[in-house]
Order: C-alpha cells, then sequence, then structure tokens
C-alpha cells in the first residue's frame, strides 16, 4: 500500500462522512418542510396546546357575516388568556361544536382547528421570512342564520330535525335540531360551569330520550317511513325496469303468509285500499304496493340502489365523523333472508334507518338529475385582512341515478303536491311548484303496539329548477300524526323562507 | 547566484513564522464574522425571550471576541500555518449553542461560559505541550493506558455516577464529567499509531496455509482485544452511543491503515452480529429499537415521548422556524421542558424549532464543513501516523454528530451522545477542543512539510549535484 493508497481512502472516507450528512439534510427537509405542517398541527404536540389556550381563535360566522363563534379576552387573573364565546348559544350548538378547555374539540372548532387556531402566517413576501407572527382565519359557513333561525321556530320546540341543502353543490344552508345545546358553558375557563353542562349536555336525556350533544339531524338515524319510497322508486327504474309499468295488486292489508317469513298483516295507513303502476301508487304513498314492488326488485337490486344514494356509507361531511351518522339499509345484523324484512323495509321501516340529512340528500339526488354533491358546513376561510385563503370547491360524492331517471322521479314527486290524491295536495301553494314525498313511520313499544310516530317530509323546489331540498322530521309524535299534517306545515315554511329569500350570499 | 536563489526562499519560506501570514489574517477575519453572527443571535434570542436587547450584550461581544482572540493568538504563535476554517467553524458551533442555552437556561449557561473559557485554555495547552504529532506516537502505550484508565473511570464505587441509566459519569466533588470524550481522543492516537507500525502485516498476506499465503490474523490480536475491551466497558457503562463510535471508528482506522476490503467486510459483518446480539441481550437497546420504529401510540408515552416531542419540534419550526426564544416546546429551563434532555443530546431539535429548516441546515453544513477541514488535514498530513491520527479525530468528530443529528431526526435508533460543542457538557467541550487542537497542530505540521518540500525541491533543482 502506498502513500497514495492512504490519501484516496482518506478522500473516500470524506466522502462517506458527507453522505451521512447529506441524508440527515434529506431528512431534515422531510421533516421541516413535507411533514411539518402534520407534525405542527397534531393535537398532541404541546406547542399547538399551548397556541390554543393562549392565543385567539379565529371566528366562525354564518354565511350572513353573523358571528356564531369568537374569541375576547379573558378577565383579568383568569387562568386562560381567552374566553370563547358563541352567541347564538344553541341554535347553531351542533355545528360550531365546541371549544374546552376540559374535554377538547367538537363539531367545526374541530374540522377547521388548523385555520382557527393560531398559526404562522403564511410566506407571501421577503418581509415575511423575518417577521414570524401567527394569524387566525374565519371560517364562514354555508349555514344562515336566517334559515336556522326559521327552522329552529318551526319545530316549536319539538325534537326533530330541518336539513336544508343545495342541491347542486351540496352546500347545507340549514341544519338544525331539537333538543341542541349552548357551546357556551362548556368553553368556560370554570370547572364546575363545565362538568355541569357537560353531565346536561352529554349523558341528560330529554322527554323523548335524546341527549342534546347529539344532533338528530346528522348524528342520529330514525325509520324515514314512505319518504324512502324514492329510493325503492329509484331502484326499480335502475335496477328493475319491468316493473316501472306494472300493476301490483289491489291490497287493503297484504294477509298472512303471502310474503315469505310474513306472520302477520301489512297494512295500509287508515286501511284504506290501493295497488297499481308506481304513478299510481306514490302520490297516494300505497305502503302494501311499494311493499310488494321492493320484494320484485330484490334485496341486491334495493341495496345496490340505497348504496348509491350514500346508505351503509359514511357521509363525507365537513363535521368530525362518527359511526353513528351511517344511514342503514338491510344491514346484515337487522336483515334475514326473508321477504317480509325486505317489504317492510322497502317502505322505510325495520331495516331502514336514515338521518334526516341522508334524506335531504335523497330529495337532492332527485332534484340535481340524479348527482348527489359532498355535503359541507364551510364556505369560504377568510384571513384576518379579509383575503380569502380557502374556498369549498363542490364536488360530486355519488350518482344515484341518471338523468331520465331522476326526470321521471321529479314528476311523480310533484303529484305527491299537485295531484287531488296526493299525500302533501293543498300544502303548498301551486306558484312554488314544490315535489314531495312525506313519511309516518309507526314506533313500536317492546309490546307490538304502535305508540307514536316518526313524521318526515322531503321535498325540492322549484320543481323545474331546484334551487332548494329540504327534509323534515319530527320525532315521538302522536299516533295519529302524518307526515303532511305534522311535518307538512314546517317544511311549508321552510320553503317559502327560502323561495322568497334574495339568493343567499357567497353563492 | 544558486546562494541568492537559495537566500530568497528561505527568507519567503521563514516569513510566515513571524509576520501575520495570510491563513492567520483569514482566520481573524472568519472569527470576527463568526462573533458578530454569535452575538446577533444572542440579541435575538433576548428579543424573543425578553422582548429587551440584552442589557449584557458589550460584555458577551467582548467576552466572545476575547476568547476567540486567546484561541486565535494562541494558534498563530504555535501553529502559524494550520487550517483557516477549523478554529472558525468551532467557534461557530460553540457560539450558537451558548446562545441557545442561553435562552433554555441561564444557569447552564453560565457554566458552559466558564467549561468554553477551560476548553480554549485546554486547546493552547494542547498546542503548547504537543509540539509534534510524532510525540503522540512515542507515548503510545501510555496513551492506551491512560484511556483504559478513563473508560473503566466511571465503574469505580463512589466515584462513577448513574445519570439516565448510564454509569457515564464520574463525580468529583461538584463537577461531574464524561471520562469517555476524553477516553476517544487516546483511542485514536493508539489506534493510528498501532495501526501505521502493524499496517504491512495486517495488510499483506503472510502467513502460509498449504501453497496460500493468506493474511495473518494475528498481529490483529491485540488490537482487537483493545477494542473488545473499550466496546465491553461500554457495554457494562450502558452506553450504546459511544460503543457504536468506538466500534465504527476502530473499523474505519483499520480499513484506512490497510485498505483490505476485507477488514471492512468483517466489520459490518461483526457490526450486524453485534447490534442484533444487543437487541436480544439488552433490554434497553431492543426498547430504543422499538422506540425508532415506532414512535407513536403507545410508546409515545413511553420511550418514544422523547422522539415525538422532538419530531414535534422540528414540524413546529418547519422552513424559517419560530425565531430564537419563540419556541414554545421548550420550556422554563433545562429540566422542564417539554423536550426531555433538550440541554444536552437534544439541543439539535431546539435549533430544528427556533431557527427552522435554515438553521438547522447551517449546522450541518458547519459541521460538513469541519469533516471536509479534516479530511484535508488528513492528506496534507506529514507522516503516515499523523495522517491517520488526523482521518481517526475527524471520524469521531464528524460521526458523533451524525448519529445523534440521525437519532433526532429517527434516521438511526437514538443513541445518547452529545452533539460536538453545541450540547451542554463540560468534558465533551474540553475534549472536543483538544481534539481541535490536535487537528491544528497536525494541519500546521502538514502546511510546514510542504512548504518545507517544496523549499527542498527547488533547493536541489538549483544547486548543482556534487560529482560522485
Amino acid at each position: 500500500m502506498t502513500e497514495g493508497g492512504l490519501a484516496r481512502r482518506i478522500r473516500w472516507m470524506g466522502v462517506f462522512i458527507l453522505v451521512c450528512f447529506v441524508a440527515v439534510f434529506v431528512q431534515l427537509n422531510n421533516l421541516q418542510v413535507v411533514q411539518a405542517h402534520k407534525y405542527a398541527s397534531d393535537p398532541n404536540n404541546p406547542a399547538v396546546a399551548a397556541a390554543r389556550d393562549s392565543q385567539p381563535r379565529g371566528a366562525i360566522t354564518s354565511v350572513e357575516g353573523t358571528v356564531l363563534a369568537q374569541s375576547v379576552k379573558a378577565p383579568k387573573g383568569s387562568t386562560f388568556a381567552y374566553d370563547r364565546q358563541y352567541p347564538t348559544g344553541p341554535l347553531f350548538g351542533q355545528i360550531t361544536g365546541t371549544f374546552s378547555y376540559y374535554h377538547g374539540l367538537f363539531g367545526v372548532e374541530a374540522s377547521y382547528n388548523s385555520y382557527l387556531i393560531a398559526h404562522n402566517r403564511p410566506l407571501k413576501s421577503l418581509g415575511d421570512l423575518l417577521t414570524t407572527s401567527t394569524v387566525t382565519d374565519t371560517v364562514i359557513l354555508t349555514l344562515s342564520d336566517k334559515l336556522q333561525m326559521a327552522a329552529q321556530q318551526a319545530l316549536g320546540g319539538r325534537d326533530g330535525s330541518v336539513v336544508v341543502l343545495d342541491p347542486s353543490t351540496g352546500a347545507v344552508e340549514a341544519m338544525y335540531s331539537n333538543p341542541s345545546y349552548d357551546p357556551g358553558p362548556l368553553a368556560s375557563q370554570v370547572a364546575k360551569t363545565v362538568h355541569d353542562a357537560w353531565i346536561a349536555d352529554t349523558s341528560t336525556k330529554d322527554a323523548q330520550g335524546h341527549l342534546p350533544f347529539t344532533s338528530l339531524a346528522y348524528q342520529d338515524t330514525a325509520f324515514p317511513g314512505s319518504t324512502f319510497k324514492v329510493v325503492t322508486t329509484t331502484a326499480t327504474y335502475e335496477k328493475a325496469p319491468q316493473f316501472v309499468n306494472a300493476s301490483m295488486p289491489y291490497y287493503t292489508c297484504i294477509p298472512p303468509k303471502t310474503l315469505g317469513g310474513q306472520t302477520t298483516p301489512l297494512c295500509n295507513y287508515g286501511n284504506g285500499g290501493c295497488g297499481g303502476t308506481i304513478a299510481e301508487m306514490l302520490p297516494p304513498s300505497c305502503d302494501t304496493g311499494y311493499a310488494i314492488l321492493g320484494t320484485k326488485v330484490g334485496a341486491d337490486n334495493m341495496v345496490a340502489a340505497a348504496d348509491a344514494f350514500g346508505f351503509n356509507k359514511q357521509p363525507p361531511l365537513d363535521l368530525p365523523p362518527s359511526p353513528f351518522e351511517v344511514s342503514q339499509f338491510l344491514q346484515p345484523n337487522c336483515y334475514q333472508n326473508a321477504e317480509i324484512f325486505l317489504a317492510f323495509s322497502s317502505i322505510g321501516q325495520f331495516c331502514t334507518r336514515a338521518t334526516p340529512l341522508q334524506m335531504a340528500m335523497v330529495a337532492a339526488a332527485v332534484a340535481n338529475k340524479g348527482v348527489i354533491m359532498t355535503p359541507h358546513v364551510m364556505d369560504q376561510i377568510r384571513d384576518s385582512g379579509g383575503n380569502l385563503v380557502k374556498t369549498y370547491a363542490p364536488t360530486t360524492w355519488l350518482t344515484a341515478m341518471s338523468p331520465q331517471t331522476a326526470s321521471a322521479v321529479n314528476g311523480l314527486m310533484v303529484g305527491v303536491t299537485h295531484n287531488s290524491n296526493g299525500t302533501a295536495a293543498g300544502i303548498f301553494p301551486p306558484s312554488e311548484d314544490v315535489a314531495a314525498k312525506t313519511g309516518t313511520a309507526q314506533v313500536q313499544n317492546a309490546a307490538g303496539q304502535y305508540i307514536a310516530t316518526n313524521d318526515w317530509m322531503i321535498a325540492f323546489a322549484p320543481a323545474n329548477a331546484p334551487k332548494v331540498a329540504i327534509a323534515v322530521e319530527l320525532l315521538d309524535q302522536p299516533v295519529s300524526g302524518t307526515g303532511a299534517e305534522k311535518a307538512g306545515p314546517v317544511m311549508a315554511t321552510m320553503i317559502q323562507d327560502v323561495l322568497s329569500a334574495p339568493a343567499a350570499a357567497g353563492h | 547566484m544558486a546562494a541568492r536563489r537559495r537566500s530568497l526562499w528561505l527568507r519567503r519560506s521563514s516569513r510566515p513564522r513571524r509576520g501575520p501570514n495570510s491563513r492567520r489574517r483569514t482566520e481573524l477575519g472568519l472569527l470576527v464574522f463568526v462573533s458578530l453572527v454569535v452575538a446577533a443571535a444572542y440579541v435575538l434570542a433576548s428579543i424573543g425571550t425578553t422582548a429587551k436587547v440584552p442589557p449584557d450584550l458589550g460584555v458577551f461581544l467582548a467576552i466572545v471576541l476575547g476568547l476567540a482572540l486567546v484561541a486565535h493568538l494562541g494558534t498563530r504563535r504555535l501553529a502559524p500555518d494550520a487550517n483557516p476554517v477549523v478554529l472558525p467553524v468551532t467557534a461557530l458551533l460553540n457560539g450558537l449553542g451558548y446562545v441557545m442555552l442561553a435562552r433554555l437556561d441561564a444557569h447552564y449557561a453560565r457554566l458552559q461560559a466558564g467549561w468554553t473559557a477551560v476548553g480554549i485554555l485546554a486547546y493552547v495547552a494542547t498546542l503548547v505541550f504537543v509540539r509534534h504529532s510524532r510525540d503522540l506516537d512515542r507515548y503510545r502505550y501510555l496513551l492506551l493506558l491512560a484511556g483504559v484508565a478513563l473508560l473503566l473511570l466511571p465503574l469505580v464505587p463512589h466515584l462513577g455516577v448513574n445519570i439516565g441509566g448510564a454509569r457515564l459519569w464520574v463525580k468529583v466533588g461538584p463537577a461531574t464529567g464524561q471520562p469517555v470524550e476524553l477516553a476517544k481522543i487516546l483511542l485514536v492516537v493508539f489506534f493510528a499509531s498501532y495501526f501505521t507500525e502493524k499496517r504491512e502485516l495486517l495488510s499483506l498476506p503472510t502467513l502460509r496455509v498449504g501453497d496460500r499465503l493468506v493474511l495473518d490474523p494475528r498481529p490483529a490480536l491485540p488490537i482487537v482485544l483493545a477494542w473488545g475491551f473499550a466496546l465491553a466497558v461500554l457495554g457494562a457503562e450502558n452506553d450504546v452511543g459511544f460503543a457504536m463510535l468506538i466500534f465504527v471508528l476502530f473499523v474505519g482506522m483499520l480499513w484506512l491503515a490497510t485498505g483490505r476490503m476485507m477488514w471492512l467486510g468483517f466489520g459490518v459483518g461483526l457490526f450486524a452480529a453485534g447490534a442484533v446480539a444487543a437487541d436480544k441481550l439488552f433490554k434497553h437497546v431492543a426498547q430504543r429499537v422499538t422506540d425508532w420504529l415506532h414512535p407513536w401510540g403507545y410508546n409515545a408515552a413511553h420511550g418514544g415521548y422523547q422522539l415525538v416531542q422532538g419530531m414535534y419540534a422540528f414540524g413546529n419550526g418547519g422552513l424559517i422556524g419560530t425565531g430564537l426564544g419563540y419556541g414554545t416546546a421548550l420550556g422554563p429551563d433545562c429540566l422542564h421542558s417539554k423536550i426531555p434532555e433538550v440541554c444536552t443530546d437534544y439541543i439539535f431539535s431546539a435549533f430544528g424549532e427556533e431557527m427552522g429548516l435554515l438553521g438547522t441546515t447551517l449546522l450541518v453544513f458547519a459541521f460538513v464543513l469541519l469533516a471536509g477541514a479534516g479530511m484535508r488535514i488528513a492528506q496534507t498530513a506529514r507522516s503516515e501516523f499523523a495522517k491517520m491520527t488526523a482521518a481517526g479525530l475527524t471520524i469521531i468528530i464528524g460521526l458523533q454528530a451524525f448519529f445523534i443529528m440521525a437519532g433526532i431526526i429517527r434516521l438511526l435508533p437514538l443513541t445518547g451522545i452529545t452533539l460536538p460543542f453545541m450540547a451542554y457538557g463540560g468534558s465533551s467541550l474540553v475534549a472536543n477542543y483538544i481534539l481541535v487542537a490536535l487537528l491544528v497542530r497536525i494541519s500546521d505540521e502538514g502546511a510546514h512539510s510542504i512548504a518545507v518540500g517544496a523549499t527542498a525541491t527547488r533547493v536541489t533543482a538549483a544547486v548543482p549535484q556534487p560529482a560522485r
């Protein structure tokens, strides 16, 4: 070995060390540029907690600009420097969620936390390189506080929900349900206040057994009743068109043992008699005919059609997801392979459970030529200077049916309000051109007695150029109640408010 | 004619010995520049934490410049032809490390300032006492003995102390220190000396097996023993970081000396076997590997906590950092930081948070410069022993920085060793200043030998050869 050999090896050793440091440099880029945002916004990051607790958060406003949540300086001597206020109280509680020092983040406070929280100003100029300052953004929702308040008033304290969608964008324009909760006390710095509110909101049920913290509008399901016939109708057009013009037998009650597994009669509401083709059955909401139609279309076709509307799927709403938001149709834990299950489920009972948000999307699908847009509550995000940071770009979630089917079903739903035998006849002024479907789901107790009804209506208007799709749900109404009677007036108010309002801001 | 030329060359080669040569002028300029950068960082950190320009800014700048000047004058007097980059880069690392410590914990910062002064005195003292690198070669076994003694020191009852599970520290009165920091230098010198002497035996096949000549493993025996001993001691002291560093140093220097890929393969094989064995035998090693692979989730609450806090710090820093003094995860002092060991092993993550990718890149670049200068010094060193020593010292400083950086950013399992010149720690700082002094000494010799060599050639060419 020569001296030159040693010099060469020393050079190679130098190259080796250089390569080591290059690897460090590459990984540093990975950590500090590529993955920086992920680490910097991780809720377990102490800097995130410190920023959360010591700095003001951005505001949340309605589409009109009404402040729904804001940070204000806390009185001297407080543990944390800022208090979070919710001026509208329970009206938007289930949407904004709350910012709790003790229980964490919920609702929009959680899903848009990375914008609301104080974060480093994005680099825009050379000067920003030298001065690091933090900013918060304002989250502007698609929800209108006027419509939200109209929904609250129309429900009149009864347990139930109103969901108002723009069918062409998926924007949620109102989503209110009773019972609701005031996010303010949960955001308090006083432990006792938070504790009491937490008990009241998350584990104290109201008379009908519902928790204020859980939104009936999108976090809980119920039998949708006959409103589900829109899905059954669509399934027939899309999957089994030979039955579109087939005449179903005329029944008052389907006698026991007519359908596989049937032990009791399946009767129409008020024991009326009906049958015939879809066009004859949808406006008067013929239960016996649709029950038999569902069994003819078949379980596989029905499930495929329901899935195409978003059943059995987590809805991609931009609020923190929970498994209770999934609407169900013929889930294995309910459905047993017998015709009677399918018959009842086809008319929105038994193995069919839906959130009002899901049923609003059913109406929206028909209104929007078969396409369901991704539902969303965020409209825009603006920085403190009012500059646009982000706008929600509408995206397609599902295609529920072809435009031809949508047009046909649209016509049938207009029949529900226009035909003299339609279940919603006379509820809406003809000028509004409303297409609707009512639903009355009977609630049984353990002994099989009917003790209450869930009264529903879904609608969109104007039918020839839909601007809005709405679902109204009233839970635990008297046995005598119907969708038309109970949900109808709420729907009429909502549609009138939407159509009479000037075009909503921001659209 | 010939005599005149001769005197001309002599005068030229001797001039740097008296006046300020250009290398020293460069060094002085760089040192002043570095002092200003460090002072600027000190002001920014003070504004970040207290929103005020530090009242002792003048004193601070005077002390930084004073310390730099002492080191510079020492070099100018004792090693005038040495590489001009090594000292300023060292000063930059030390200065920025101090600024970060001052921002993290005033008490530790005061101690570190004292240790810096001691380190610079040790630097000058090393240049004074080690006038020629060959002096070290002469005391090879004495140095080995001293190294072994230093390694064993923490195991002595009443003298050694356990900190954080590793028995690495020695406590004398109020002062604690890690003797292994000094031992690493002695081991480099011993390896260099031994390998240089036995190079031929280690690299040429001299043992006849049948009708073939193969490498005789016998000369490697003492060194393998020495190395095995070092590893065993570090194993007993529970110090994975230094064990790994010494191992890589050993294999690297063996390859440098012999150029036999066989030794490299042997080393890699042994390393793999050792790593697997350690993973199986030592619980804390297995834990480190688990933390490295899965720092999140359950582990985040346990061993992965430190790693995850480091990740957060780097994420918070992003491209440009939060600004000195603005890091939120760092806490009020060294012991109450969200990031465990932020003043020692984990100081790199503090830079990651407050100075961002720009800052960490600067530090990486500084270590690359230092390692590059070290390898250049090794190449131009006068003797083979000096070359080997310089290369070994450079491997130590480069890889020690690499191991701890790579551990913090999850390139490698985390090993608890200090980031040279930046982490808090007196023994580490003083030892690394001695290390740099040795590099400077070898550099000066090398430059001198080149100058003398060049003179000799010119002179031989000019002076007529006497007839034989």
